[in-house]
């Protein structure tokens, strides 16, 4: 017998990240998704805007890694409410984690979660986990092909930072390349050049505060 | 490898719908997927496979359908759909192109018994003579 399914395979994930954002508009709360491959530099980008976001947001972070806490130490030290998500050899986060780890948080006390996901260029894009915004982290240290290679990542990206930025002089980075391989999947994505005591920062500082804005109240998806 | 958290989703939905329908089998399962998901149809193959295990949907075959990739050329305005990601448009060479869609990952169909093929129903009663035969 012959069945026509027609069944989104993520289903179900997906059907626990809309609960993640009917909890987060309940509550007031912007959720953005930070992802990118191991070592790009998520967590030291977090570490630098984070003291600026603070004074006016009030910010906390799920960290998403395979074991340890080190990232969340990390953070932690800011003086930001964070909690590490261990997957356990799991190479994503997937909504139930995230839905698991926000109801850890303070959330009556809160503007922005920020989720800093398991490094990885892959999988983690695959999966909705109730994000307002997905921020897409690729270093210049990475090469400029990560674009060509990882369309689904940039393609879904709401924002793009170049990461490690500071450190051009010694990175051979084709950026006409890499950003005409963002645009052709994404063709309107902001692409921010970020490092230390880099300009890209402060734009991208400003889109944070300016996504926070539009979707504090957790109603539309952006991208 | 993201084959595996896929094929465990997709199991799970597989075994889902069979068990509506009493399937006491799955025969077959078609599953469409976008060219931007870059699955490998090896692996997908092998993951599911080591998923169903145990399960109403164990032994059954995944076909793999890819949903294309839409391009579009801003210079001389072609429109393709690519089973694979090009980044040059095939009309006229230029890489002035966007790409959208292509990302579906849809459990589309499936093929399932909702009673024991006659084939099966020998080895089921144990019949000696018959193991015999085939010996």
């Amino acid at each position: 017998m012959k069945i026509e399914v027609l069944r989104q395979v993520q289903a179900a994930n997906d059907a626990t990240a809309d609960d993640t954002r009917r909890l987060l508009a309940e509550r007031g709360i912007c959720m953005l998704n930070v992802m990118g491959g191991a070592g790009c530099g998520k967590t030291a980008l977090l570490e630098r805007l984070l003291p600026q976001l603070t004074p006016d947001l009030r910010c906390a972070v799920l960290e998403g890694d395979l074991a340890t806490a080190q990232d969340a130490e990390r953070i932690a030290r800011l003086g930001v409410p964070v909690v590490q998500l261990q997957t356990d050899g799991c190479c994503h986060l997937d909504a139930w984690l995230v839905f698991a780890g926000l109801n850890k948080l303070p959330l009556d006390q809160l503007d922005l979660v920020i989720v800093e996901n398991v490094g990885n260029l892959v999988c983690p894009a695959e999966f909705d986990i109730g994000e307002h915004a997905r921020l897409a982290v690729l270093s210049l240290m990475e090469g400029d092909d990560k674009p060509s290679k990882y369309p689904l990542l940039f393609s879904r990206a709401t924002a793009v930072a170049l990461s490690k930025c500071d450190l051009s002089a010694y990175a051979e980075f084709d950026l006409p390349r890499a950003s005409r391989d963002i645009t052709q999947v994404n063709a309107d994505v902001p692409i921010f050049r970020t490092g230390r005591d880099q300009p890209g920062d402060g734009s991208l500082l400003t889109w944070i505060r300016e996504t926070h804005a539009a979707h504090a109240n957790g109603t539309a998806r952006i991208g | 490898m993201h084959e595996f958290s896929l094929a465990t989703a997709l199991c799970e939905i597989v075994v889902e719908e069979a068990t509506r329908y009493d399937a006491v089998r799955v025969q077959s399962v078609r599953c469409r997927v976008g060219v931007m998901r870059q699955v490998v149809p090896e692996l997908m193959q092998t993951a599911f496979a080591a998923c169903s295990v145990g399960t109403l949907a164990a032994g059954a075959a995944l076909e793999l359908e890819v949903e294309p990739v839409a391009l579009h050329c801003a210079a001389c305005g072609a429109d393709a759909a690519l089973d694979e990601i090009a980044r040059t448009c095939p009309a006229c060479g230029s890489d002035a192109v966007t790409l959208t869609g292509g990302d579906a990952l849809i459990v589309a169909a499936l093929e399932i018994d909702q009673e024991v093929p006659d084939e099966d129903r020998g080895l089921a009663t144990g019949s000696g003579s018959q193991r015999c035969d085939r010996g």
